[in-house]
């Protein structure tokens, strides 16, 4: 078949047609910059098992966090601590404005943490790499922390928690492992688009972890869910208050962008 | 003609290409890293293509790479990589423009200058093509992102017919009766934009 002439030039176009199209601009290519940042995201995904965390905040989320030295945190599951290391300043977030269900009260449990797979080798694969870590509630916080994978060489070491758990720490009365946190907010994405009301119960069972450490990423999957459901004025205070909550968050800019030109700067 | 049945998609005419597939366009199964390093422009200018605006492509991308990482394990490595890639594209920039706030919140009062070309003497000039491209951009929002991203490759980009089969995972024919289509589309698009307009003057 021979090549077949362009709209403008065959005759069959109306003047304005051809006038609208002479007027276009190719779409342009990647700038370099836009490639280097390509690039570390396909790195990052590269480095987890396929499937997971599949929703671009996360990812952004991560990707702010290795910017930012944020809070290092691991993700296996919850372990005993092992002594606690000398405290140091934390970078508490700001006060949150809202009211947050209480941690539940330890367990008489003196025994280590009897979660499966807790003393051996990663069975529990959970975050690639970095993640926020809310402050906790409670002094006694029991964590494990394990070197930053490969790629977040990089980073400041985590300031431990003042008054961190001694190692006799209970075990949560369920499971509150990030591992469980993420297998939830992965489900709430999936719904996202298909069932948003379906993902906002699901937020809500997150919110009810007493320690959460993926409290931002289940707010802009909130923000989402609420977008989608056409609650704006809902959606618009969920994410004013994750933006007073997290102003330089990992989020932040696609929260504000969310809002429109009148969010909170 | 409708080629392809309703609800085709250029995605799924993977698997009738009936030309050779150029060199260039095969490899072998890489990991997503050598995706974009060896797609990372045309899966940029895809997503354009595609209806999404240049402020957003970088976040669609990243859901684009994110399929493209589920999905590898899958991707038969005998097939040329662009139809795959250009059906992935296709659908995440359709699930993107569907979302309520980008079509809501996003009115295009003008389209972004380029500031790679150099600025016409006339800014009388300037503002009409400037008024052009946002009618344009009207346009081509209105249409479905499959026909568009073929008028965008033949009509704007000027690309050969074999080129964008060989994109699309299309025999020439098709693609080049879908052109007509998408040719079609546009003018009544057009037409809705002028009757939009006429009930603003009144």
């Amino acid at each position: 078949m021979s090549e077949p002439r362009r709209w403008r030039e065959d005759g069959g176009a109306s003047p304005e047609v051809r006038d609208l199209l002479a007027a276009a601009r190719a779409p342009g290519g990647m700038s370099p910059a836009d490639r280097a940042r390509a690039t570390r995201h396909a790195a990052r995904l590269a480095a987890a098992p396929a499937g997971w965390f599949a929703w671009s905040g996360a990812a952004k989320a991560l990707a702010a966090s290795l910017a930012t030295a944020a809070l290092v945190a691991t993700a296996r599951v919850v372990t005993p601590a092992s002594p606690a290391p000398p405290a140091a300043p934390r970078t508490a977030p700001p006060a949150r404005p809202s009211a947050r269900p209480a941690a539940p009260s330890p367990g008489p449990v003196a025994a280590p943490a009897p979660l499966p797979g807790a003393a051996a080798p990663p069975t529990v694969w959970v975050a690639p790499t970095v993640l926020r870590v809310e402050s906790p509630r409670t002094p006694t916080t029991p964590r494990t922390r394990r070197a930053p994978p490969p790629g977040a060489g990089a980073l400041a070491p985590t300031p431990a928690p003042p008054g961190a758990t001694p190692p006799a720490a209970m075990a949560p009365p369920r499971d509150e492992s990030l591992a469980a946190e993420a297998a939830l907010l992965a489900q709430a994405q999936r719904s996202l688009e298909r069932d948003p009301a379906a993902s906002l119960d699901l937020l809500e069972a997150h919110a009810g972890f007493a320690r959460p450490r993926l409290a931002e990423e289940r707010e802009l999957l909130a923000v989402l869910a609420l977008q989608r459901l056409g609650r704006g004025e809902a959606m618009r205070a969920r994410g004013e208050a994750m933006l007073a909550r997290w102003p330089s968050g990992a989020a932040a800019q696609r929260v504000r962008r969310l809002l429109g030109p009148t969010s909170p700067p | 003609m409708k080629v392809g049945g309703p609800g085709a998609q250029w995605g799924d005419a993977v698997a009738i290409t009936l030309r050779p597939i150029p060199a260039a366009f095969v490899s072998e199964a890489p990991d997503v890293g050598g995706v974009v390093a060896e797609h990372g422009d045309f899966l940029w200018k895809t997503l354009q293509r595609c209806g999404v605006r240049e402020s957003d492509v970088a976040d669609v991308l990243q859901e684009v790479l994110i399929v493209v990482h589920r999905k590898l394990p899958s991707y038969d490595a005998a097939r040329p990589m662009p139809p795959w890639l250009f059906g992935i594209c296709l659908r995440v920039a359709t699930a993107h423009r569907r979302r309520a706030w980008v079509r809501r919140e996003r009115p295009v009062e003008h389209a972004p200058e380029d500031p790679s070309r150099p600025a016409p003497m006339d800014p009388e000039e300037a503002a009409s093509r400037a008024q052009a491209r946002a009618r344009l951009a009207r346009v081509l929002d209105a249409m479905d992102p499959d026909q568009r991203a073929l008028l965008v490759m033949f009509e704007i980009e000027g690309m050969a017919c074999d080129d964008i089969a060989a994109i699309v995972g299309a025999p020439v024919g098709t693609v080049w009766s879908r052109l007509h289509a998408a040719r079609r589309q546009f003018e009544a698009a057009l037409a809705r934009l002028h009757a939009r307009e006429s009930r603003g003057a009144r």
